[in-house]
Parts: C-alpha cells; sequence; structure tokens
C-alpha cells in the first residue's frame, strides 16, 4: 500500500504585512481627519460619520470601527459507507480523517474581523477552524489583508486574499451564502488554493446595467493538501517499515506497515491572476486566467533510496520523479456565467488547467439550476472532470532488466505503483446532485444534498481511495445535511 | 406511521409559516441628511448603495447605509421591492460579499425613530423610511431623494 501526501508547506507569510497592519497603519489613520460616529446613550452604532460631527470619540475611533462577525456550518456525511472511495470536499482533507468522523467532512466556524481606519482605508482579518492538513497556525487564516479604495472605480489591498479563480473563491467557507451542501468537488476541490499573499489591484467602471471590473494579483502560494490517497496514511507505521524499496503495492490486501510517506512541498511563486466580471442585466459573467510558477518536491527517504539503488539499471525511474516533482508551471484559464430571475439562478463554470507536470491538468466544469419557493430552494448540479496528463519515461519493460533479475519482483511492484500514482492524480469523474436548501430562519439555512459520483479506470479524482481497486470504474451515491448560519 | 409523517408535515408547515417573511408596505422612501448635496438618486443608484456595489455617494462621500433589524418585516419587505428578491436571497449575497472581505453591510438599527436621528446626524448617511413618514422629514433634518411604491 501507498500512501502519498502532498504537502505545500506554510510558512509564516509575509511578515511585511503584519508589520504592515500592526503599526504602519494605525498612523494612516490618524493622517486622515477621524469620522468617527458619535455615540449617545439612545444610540450607539458602530459606524463612521463625517468629520462636522467629531468630537471627543476621535481618539476611540478604532475600537468602535471594528465589527467582529462570524461564520459556521454544522454537517454530517455516511463518509465510511464505502471501503475504497470517500466523500471528500477538496484535497485539503486527510482521507482517513475524513472516512473515520463524518461530521468533520463540512463542518467549521469562523470569525471575521473588519474595521475602518479612515473612510477610504480598512483592513480585514479571517480565521476559519475547520478538518485540514495544518503546517503551522496561520493556515488558519484565510484573510489578512488591508485595503485602500479612494473611490467606487479604484481599490488596492495587499497581505493575504482571496484567490480568484472561481465564483466561489472568496466565500467557499461560508456555507451560508450558497446552495450547495458543498461546491462541486469536480471544480472545486482539486485546485487547493484558497488564498494567496500578495496584492491585489481592481479597476471598476461601466454604469448599472453593464459594470466591469478587472483585477490583477500578484504574490505567492504556500499551502498544505492531500491529492492522492492510498489508504490509511503510513506515517504511523513507518517505523515497521520494512522493505525500503517498495513505494506500493496492487495487492489490497498488503500489510499496511510497508506504506511509506511521501511529503511534497510546492511553493507557488510568483503567482499572477487576472481577472474580468461583467454584469449586465441579470447575468453576472466571468473569466480570469492564473499563471503560477510553483515547485513540488517529493520529500521521501524511500523514493530517495529507491533511486539511488536503481539508478543505474532503470533511469527511467529517476526520470519519472523528476517529471512528478519538479518546477513547473500552472496555466489556468476559467469561465464563469450566472443567471437570476424570479428565483430561478443557473450557474456554469468551466476551466482547464495547462500544467507541464501531472498535477492539475485538465478540464472540469459544472452546470448549477435552482429554483427557490419562499425558503425553500431545491437544486440540481451536474459536474464533470477530465484529465488526460501523463508522464512519458522509461517503463520497466523497456529496459534490459529481465524476469531472471533478483531486482525483478521488487521493481516489478515499483512499476504496478507508478502506474498507480499516474492515475491517482488524474480526475475523470461525472456527478449528479440533488439536494435542498431550507432558510428556516433568517441567517440560518438546513440543507440536504445527495451525490452520484461516477469514477471512472484508473482515475483517482479525489473520491478515490487508491490501490484499493481504483482499476474498476465505480459509481457511488452520498447524501449529507448541514446547518449553515452566520452570525 | 402514515400519522407520524402528517405530524412531520405539519410541524414543517407550521415552522414555514411563523418564519415567513411576508409583511407588506405602501412604500418606503430612501432618505438623506436635510444638509447632503443630493436631490435625487435613481432605483439603480440606491441597488448599487444597499447591496454593496457602490461605496461613495454620489458626492463623493464614503455612503452610511443604516438598515431596519435583520429579522424584521420592514426590511424584508424594503429588499423585495427594491430588487425583485426573498430576504434569504439578500442575506446569502451578503454573506458572499461581507465574508469576502469585499462589503459590509448596511448597519442594522433598532427602528425608524433611530434610523432618523442617525440620518439627521450623520451627512454622508443614506437609509429607508415608510411611506407614510413622508411628511415629517424636513422638520426631523432629512430629505427624500426618492419614493418607492408598492407594486
Amino acid at each position: 500500500m501507498l500512501n502519498a501526501v502532498y504537502a505545500v508547506r506554510h510558512s509564516f507569510f509575509s511578515s511585511f504585512t503584519w508589520v504592515f497592519a500592526l503599526v504602519v497603519f494605525p498612523f494612516f489613520s490618524k493622517a486622515e481627519p477621524s469620522t468617527s460616529l458619535p455615540t449617545s446613550n439612545a444610540i450607539e452604532v458602530n459606524e463612521p460619520q463625517s468629520t462636522a460631527v467629531l468630537t471627543q470619540n476621535e481618539q476611540s475611533y478604532l475600537p468602535q470601527n471594528w465589527r467582529v462577525h462570524g461564520f459556521g456550518t454544522v454537517g454530517y456525511a455516511d463518509t465510511g459507507k464505502y471501503d475504497n472511495s470517500i466523500l471528500r470536499r477538496n484535497v485539503y482533507q486527510n482521507t482517513e480523517e475524513i472516512k473515520k468522523h463524518g461530521y468533520k467532512l463540512d463542518s467549521r466556524i469562523g470569525l471575521q474581523a473588519t474595521g475602518e481606519l479612515s473612510p477610504r482605508w480598512s483592513w480585514v482579518l479571517q480565521g476559519v477552524l475547520k478538518h485540514q492538513f495544518i503546517n503551522d497556525v496561520t493556515d488558519y487564516i484565510d484573510v489578512a489583508m488591508l485595503r485602500y479604495q479612494p473611490n467606487d472605480e479604484w481599490q488596492i489591498s495587499v497581505g493575504r486574499q482571496p484567490f480568484d479563480l472561481f465564483f466561489l473563491s472568496d466565500h467557499r467557507n461560508v456555507g451560508y451564502s450558497y446552495d450547495w451542501v458543498r461546491p462541486p468537488t469536480e471544480f472545486y476541490g482539486v485546485i487547493p488554493y484558497d488564498y494567496f499573499d500578495g496584492a491585489k489591484f481592481v479597476h471598476r467602471w461601466g454604469d448599472f446595467d453593464n459594470a466591469w471590473t478587472l483585477s490583477f494579483s500578484i504574490g505567492f502560494i504556500e499551502d498544505s493538501y492531500e491529492i492522492i490517497s492510498f489508504g490509511e496514511h503510513s506515517a504511523r507505521n513507518r517505523d515497521a517499515s520494512d522493505n525500503d524499496d517498495e513505494i506500493g503495492s496492487q495487492d489490497n490486501n498488503e500489510d499496511n506497515s510497508r506504506r511509506p510517506d511521501f511529503d511534497d512541498v510546492v511553493r507557488a511563486e510568483p503567482i499572477y491572476n487576472t481577472e474580468l466580471t461583467w454584469r449586465v442585466g441579470r447575468w453576472h459573467l466571468r473569466a480570469n486566467y492564473a499563471y503560477l510558477d510553483y515547485e513540488q518536491e517529493l520529500d521521501s527517504g524511500e523514493i530517495d533510496d529507491t533511486l539511488g539503488e536503481v539508478d543505474d539499471v532503470w533511469p527511467g525511474l529517476n526520470d519519472f520523479f523528476e517529471e512528478f516533482s519538479l518546477k513547473d508551471e500552472l496555466h489556468y484559464y476559467a469561465l464563469g456565467a450566472s443567471w437570476e430571475h424570479e428565483g430561478w439562478a443557473v450557474r456554469s463554470e468551466i476551466s482547464h488547467a495547462d500544467a507541464g507536470g501531472l498535477n492539475f491538468s485538465g478540464q472540469r466544469g459544472y452546470l448549477h439550476v435552482r429554483k427557490r419557493w419562499q425558503n425553500w430552494s431545491p437544486f440540481i448540479t451536474l459536474g464533470y472532470a477530465n484529465d488526460s496528463a501523463s508522464i512519458s519515461y522509461q517503463r520497466l519493460e523497456q529496459t534490459d532488466i529481465t524476469m531472471d533479475s533478483s531486482l525483478y519482483p521488487s521493481l516489478s511492484r515499483i512499476q504496478r505503483n507508478l502506474d498507480a500514482i499516474t492515475s491517482a492524480v488524474k480526475q475523470n469523474q461525472r456527478n449528479v446532485s440533488l439536494g435542498v436548501r431550507w432558510d428556516f430562519s433568517h441567517h440560518k439555512a438546513l440543507k440536504f444534498q445527495c451525490d452520484l459520483i461516477h469514477t471512472d479506470p484508473h482515475s483517482g479524482s479525489i473520491h478515490t481511495i487508491v490501490m484499493r481497486n481504483f482499476t474498476r470504474s465505480s459509481t457511488r451515491k452520498w447524501c449529507s445535511a448541514t446547518l449553515d448560519w452566520v452570525f | 406511521m402514515k400519522s407520524r409523517y402528517q405530524s412531520i408535515v405539519c410541524a414543517m408547515l407550521l415552522l414555514f409559516s411563523l418564519v415567513g417573511y411576508g409583511k407588506d408596505s405602501d412604500g418606503w422612501l430612501i432618505v438623506v441628511n436635510a444638509d447632503a448635496e443630493i436631490e435625487h438618486l435613481s432605483k439603480k443608484q440606491v441597488i448599487s448603495l444597499f447591496l454593496g456595489r457602490s461605496k461613495f455617494l454620489p458626492t463623493g462621500e464614503k455612503a452610511r447605509a443604516f438598515d431596519f433589524p435583520i429579522e424584521s418585516s420592514a426590511r424584508a419587505d424594503f429588499y423585495r421591492l427594491l430588487t425583485g428578491k426573498n430576504i434569504a436571497d439578500i442575506d446569502a449575497y451578503w454573506a458572499r460579499l461581507k465574508y469576502s472581505g469585499r462589503a459590509s453591510p448596511p448597519t442594522p438599527v433598532d427602528d425608524g425613530e433611530q434610523i432618523i436621528a442617525l440620518v439627521s446626524r450623520v451627512p454622508s448617511a443614506i437609509a429607508y423610511l415608510p411611506l407614510e413618514q413622508e411628511d415629517e422629514l424636513q422638520k426631523r433634518g432629512l430629505k427624500s431623494v426618492l419614493e418607492m411604491g408598492a407594486e
């Protein structure tokens, strides 16, 4: 059995941002005339007011302009229903944890603090507590940005902020804000980037019926995620490993203790993203292009040992891992369209990812239709993902190693596992989701959703536990429910 | 078993009726401070201001929008008249904007009296009041920049 965890390690993001936020910006607030709202016994509203009414409250401007909001989701799904498949929200989630604890799949809670330093300077800090791979505490911070907006046309923000790859990029943790129990996993589950650290420039123009927004982002991303699950994580059993040359096995009954651990380190820097949105009538259209220069390194002593032992007789093995773990470029293109009228909402997004390596490539999309009747919103979503990327390398059969060689059994197992890895990172699946959202009270909604997911043969997707009969196609059904609220 | 399902359905319908948002009004006035250099706003401008698409008044000042209480039928009626949307859709919309850090929703206050008090004191304030209060705007330091009648 093989367990590969792709980890894009976090580091404490730009200390510059923190210094800027905590030290420099308060001075900006004093540089501009304060517009604190006077408070009285009768009226206590934390809103700024014009300079005309500025009095003794000036010094208390900052505390008065802080606001704290929150959002939460409590959910459950029978994630352990199948032995060889798992219902996962995205690649941030550890397969084994989700399989054992269905409530961890969608449950989360977030807190957001916002504030105005002046009418044109503001800041946002948001943390989300949920099940995910964590390297340090900053992984819990989704937003920590400062924004300058001189008028409705221009805006610049610096710090940690959403990475605009999808319609839901900037609020996909806020379950209350969308219809689904979870956004379509084909589209939202694989690209692991929630946010980036850097700067974003926004320009808006047009009028109400013809509103355009163009944004440009630059920065870097570090994150942690799992894109392949080969079953139970091997880390707990590493000490028991007795076979360094084996990086996996096709045998379903293989001893788990033989699974090595793959730590994959990816840092995307620089990243560029540009997004164009157009609101016209009932339509909201978007297009974006993102470029990521990312470096992905497999950090596995087992692999290094194996490569060292067989490099002379099977150089293709080294080529494979170089291809699989190289410094690479990702080009991401996406289009989205949303239409709403009289309770009907139709939304669709399609994307094409072109990566030089194996990860992330392919075409993905979904179509979502819902109708609201009073507080009930039934919906149907169709999802699609196709990935035909492959790695070109010298296979074992193409070497001079024969079946008579003493190395052959071990290398043969390795070859099978390379095939598994190659397939595992592919996402070829189709999905039908049926569900209903019930806004039973203000700022609270109950949702119920059933997903029918078909996975093609030799396709890992994010739902397949590779090495457990994943070579066959499968159709799985999961139902799940959540309570979503904001406060 | 059948009666059990009927009980569940009845309970859901009862709950459903209790959380209805439906009280209608004769219409709404969009009000600003009497000293504000704004004489008229279009409905589209008001939508932009109350849905966070615009943060600044035509005068260039940062707009301070005030709202009726979150759970009030007045608020639900106002947004339905303004946008044609169910208040749950409006709340979900604001959840998207608020938690993405893009914009903050109008500040909810207790009632119309508090709205009047605030708008009369904050030059860049904007809010809405029932049509019936039109006659008292001037003496309370407010003026109407748009009238929206019930459809």
